[in-house]
């Protein structure tokens, strides 16, 4: 079947009707939903960004046997480079196999396949090949955390040191926090949350989960859970991203309009952005999604048209075919 | 010569070309776009049955990962206390709800150190760089799932392990291992009936089998998987062509691989393209029949139109077409023109042959009338010497002679004379030379024995041979003899002059041959007359013979064909 289609593919090529030169390269992206706040920015910058290619969108609906899917019918209709945002992990070991045969350059955005699948220990011909034309392109694990764990500090400094500052509600000296975890176990959750207490411990601070819950990463769901959250004992409260952040900061309005805690958010978004302006989080942290668009577009005229790699900076950091978005603070001034 | 192929031939042979060239276009475009469509709708069952095995797989192992799940949700909130205190009795009861988990426990990342198990089971030991406690250090974020080896008791089973992050003190940390026991699950759901050879494979990331329906031939099927990787595709496993659907299980690392048998399909093409073929052929000849039978139609009446035409080529005018009344309106034209053509011929070459027979006489006629007058002039001297001299008797023989040879000369004005009157004539010519040389002349004639009425020749043939041999054979002081003989044999009558004269030199002999064959005319040489004269009245068989030898003599032979000798056609 799918060989017919290729053939009849390449005679019309050779028929001239498609001419390959004059129709632009297919780089169809696979997203692994819909309606994922981030994802949906960076696919509003990746449309900017691919302009030159056919970059038709497929919705996974957190589904990687559609996805699967939806990746073979796009090898079938001539794919040159493949963006794929993956459902499951696990699965990436299939699709940069499957890429392979085909010969298809596979770019993995967001989620990061397991360390083998970039960086095959068998070597040969296919792990020449992958490290060459597969890449994955997100933020840096952690990154995000330990740049909240600094808007603390600087907000902490700001007071004149967290010991005996007003924060310090119970005057042992120790920071309380809590944590609003997007999912249990999802990769970003765990390395934001406790690279943001690690950050705070590597300052010098005595720090002390108090509490975690997983809302996820739902604004109603985040109010919903700080119901169960022990305020009296918070002092500081580290949210995986924004919309959560705001939902705790709405509870705390209506609920306990007295009291002031210092929220931190991650991504960025035009309502985070908005609600450090006014006060409502003392900042967050941008999951730079304009800049990750801008490396992965790069990396495909790098895989399609031979331009040269992209270039690492301090807001993009390079490890082999890892590239890492460094996102900026946004914070009030305190 | 380039060849020319019949016409009843190319009436078949084109319109069967292009007809079975069409026939195999259609059957070709058909069994193509039959098998295609059988192939797609198999694909998509094999595809959708493939999915809904693979849909029934991932919901088992979602409903594995929810447990891990509940167990990390809950571990992520529990201090040192619960750890040691609740969870066992938490396990347990997960176990109760899972009849097919086989054993939970939980053991610190950093330094391996159990720290809870369900009560019926036991703590591992040794495990440090064990696949299931070694991978979930390495990556925190993924269930990890490892296949055990087959035991008696348990077939199939394997260990989910996954890192487990602890909020409250992070140096709980943890692993958690649960092992499931596959059996019944992979029993239960996994398909059936997937035809001879046809097998469900369950294997690892790095192809190593985890489980098979199929007892043989394993290793070539996950060769087959390993090219494919994920998706469907129809190959050939152990001669069988089958379906095979190759796909990620979510979330497990794991792939499943199906082998649909697709020999009935394939069977079934290929009876339909077998049928349609034979069908095809059938078409083919028939059509071929049916094409030989019209073009035997409008080929038969023109292939005898040029049978009947040849005919005429070898002047043989008695074509007749009626015996075929067949065929169309356009033969029929042309059968009676043809006929009309053949009437108009015959008349025209009746017309001929007439033409050229009076043609023919008129020649014989001006040929005859060139004999020589001086023969008159000397005989009527001499008859006139004999009066004068008184032989009054002789003068009266050789008027007698004279009249006679004139009377046979002129015969009524006819061209053919009975050879006997020929043979006369020229004994009435000798006569009256003898009586005028006298001596130095004698003659003989030699008759054959068998009768000579019924023969029939040219007139004035044998007197001109004569005269040649009066005129150049004469010696002197000699007597000349002079023989006339006539002969037969099977086909041919033979005239002989013979005379012993001088004869004439070899070269003189071949100039007279010449002459004879000559078209011109030449003056006064009698035998040529002679020649032409046979010529025209016989054709080519008659002929006229020279043989000559100085002081020996001369002999002249005429050669008339015997059929034609016997034939008198200007008897009344």
């Amino acid at each position: 079947m799918k060989r017919i289609k290729h053939l009849f593919l390449s005679l019309g090529a050779m028929l001239g009707l498609t001419g390959c030169s004059a129709s632009p390269s297919q780089v169809p992206i696979f997203a692994y939903a819909e309606d994922d706040t981030f994802i949906s920015s960076l696919l509003v910058e990746l449309d900017r960004e691919l302009q030159g290619y056919d970059h038709p969108i497929h919705y996974s609906n957190r589904d990687q046997n559609q996805q699967n899917s939806a990746i073979l019918e796009e090898i079938d209709n001539g794919a040159d480079c493949l963006l794929v945002n993956l459902v499951d992990r696990l699965s990436a070991s299939a699709i940069i196999e499957k890429a392979y045969e085909e010969e298809i350059p596979c770019i993995f955005l967001n989620r990061r396949p397991l360390d083998d699948d970039l960086d095959p220990p068998e070597g040969g011909l296919f792990g020449t090949w992958v490290r060459q034309h597969c890449f994955y392109v997100g933020s840096y694990p952690g990154y995000e955390g330990e740049k909240q764990a600094e808007i603390a500090d600087t907000y902490f400094q700001a007071q004149g040191g967290f010991a005996r500052s007003p924060i310090d509600r119970n005057g042992d000296g120790v920071v309380q926090v809590a944590i609003i975890k997007g999912e249990q176990g999802h990769q970003d959750a765990e390395e934001r949350s406790s690279a943001c207490l690690q950050g705070l411990k590597n300052r010098g601070y005595a720090v002390e989960a108090v509490a975690s819950v997983y809302a996820n990463w739902e604004k109603g769901k985040a109010k919903e859970m700080a119901a169960s959250l022990p305020f009296e004992d918070i002092e500081l409260v580290f949210s995986n991203n924004d919309d959560m952040a705001l939902g705790v900061a709405e509870y705390l309005e209506e609920n306990e309009p007295d009291l002031f805690l210092p929220i931190i958010g991650v991504d960025g978004t035009a309502a985070g952005k908005a609600a450090v302006e006014d006060g409502t989080l003392i900042g967050t942290v941008v999951n730079d999604a304009p800049k990750q668009a801008k490396i992965i577009a790069e990396l495909v005229s790098h895989l399609l048209d031979g331009t040269p790699l992209p270039v690492g900076n301090e807001s993009f950091l390079i490890e082999s075919n890892y590239y890492y978005s460094m996102g900026n603070i946004v914070s009030s001034d305190f | 010569m380039n060849k020319r192929h019949q016409l009843k031939f190319t009436l078949t042979i084109w319109p069967s070309v292009i007809f079975a060239s069409l026939v195999a276009l259609t059957v070709g475009g058909t069994s193509f776009i039959y098998s295609q469509n059988v192939a797609a709708e198999n694909y998509r069952q094999v595809e959708a049955t493939s999915e809904q095995v693979l849909t029934n797989y991932e919901t088992y192992f979602s409903s594995a990962i929810e447990v891990s799940d509940i167990i990390l949700a809950r571990y992520a909130n529990l201090d040192a206390t619960a750890i040691h205190d609740d969870l066992p009795f938490y396990f347990d009861m997960i176990r109760e709800l899972n009849p097919e988990i086989l054993s939970i426990s939980l053991y610190r990342s950093s330094d391996s150190y159990p720290l809870a198990k369900d009560s019926e089971s036991y703590y591992e030991v040794g495990f440090q760089s064990e696949d299931w406690y070694v991978e979930p250090l390495h990556d925190h974020y993924i269930n990890i799932f490892n296949s055990h080896p087959s035991s008696e008791d348990i077939p199939y089973s394997y260990t989910l392990s996954r890192y487990l992050a602890n909020d409250i003190d992070s140096a709980n940390e943890a692993v958690l291992k649960i092992d499931f026991d596959f059996g019944e699950i992979v029993e239960n759901i996994s398909p059936v009936d997937l035809g001879e050879g046809g097998r469900f494979l369950i294997y690892d990331s790095d192809y190593d089998l985890i489980y098979s329906s199929g007892r043989t031939m394993n290793e070539q099927a996950l060769a087959l998987t390993k090219e494919l990787v994920i998706g469907i595709e129809r190959v050939k496993l152990d001669g069988h062509n089958h379906y095979l659907y190759a796909m990620t299980i979510a979330n497990t690392g794991w792939r499943v691989a199906i082998f649909t048998n697709a020999d009935a399909i394939v069977a079934a093409v290929n009876n339909f393209i077998l049928m349609i073929c034979l069908l095809a052929i059938a078409a083919i000849l028939l059509f071929v029949l049916v094409m030989m039978l019209v073009a035997g139609r409008i080929a038969n009446p023109i292939r005898l139109l040029q049978r009947e035409m040849s005919r005429v080529a070898s002047l043989d005018y008695q074509a007749n077409v009626d015996k075929f009344s067949g065929g169309n309106q356009e033969i029929a034209d042309l059968y009676d023109s043809f006929e009309a053509m053949m009437a108009r011929i015959k008349t025209l070459t009746a017309d001929l042959v007439k033409e050229k027979e009076e043609q023919r006489k008129s020649e014989l006629r001006a040929l005859q009338n060139q004999i020589n007058p001086h023969f008159l002039y000397n005989t009527l001297d001499s008859i006139i010497a004999l009066i004068e001299a008184g032989q009054g008797e002789q003068a009266e023989k050789m008027i007698v002679a004279l009249s006679r040879f004139f009377r046979l000369s002129i015969s009524r004005g006819h061209n053919i004379i009975p050879l006997a009157d020929e043979l006369a004539h020229a004994r009435n010519y000798l006569l009256i030379q003898k009586m005028r040389h006298g001596e130095a002349i004698d003659f003989e004639f030699v008759l054959p024995e068998e009768r000579i009425d019924g023969y029939y020749v040219v007139k004035l043939i044998l007197q001109p041979l004569i005269e040649n041999s009066l005129v150049h054979g004469l010696k002197e002081d000699e007597t000349t003899h002079i023989k006339v003989t006539v002969g037969f044999d099977e086909s041919f009558l033979y005239l002989t002059v013979e005379d012993d004269g001088y004869g004439m030199k070899e070269s003189k002999v071949e100039e007279l041959r010449k002459r004879l064959l000559a078209t011109h005319e030449y003056k006064g040489v009698g035998i040529k007359n002679v020649y032409d004269r046979l010529r025209v009245y016989y054709g080519e068989q008659a002929d006229i013979t020279i043989e000559s030898e100085v002081e020996v003599g001369t002999k002249i032979t005429i050669q008339i064909p015997k059929a034609k000798a016997r034939v008198n056609d200007e008897a009344d």
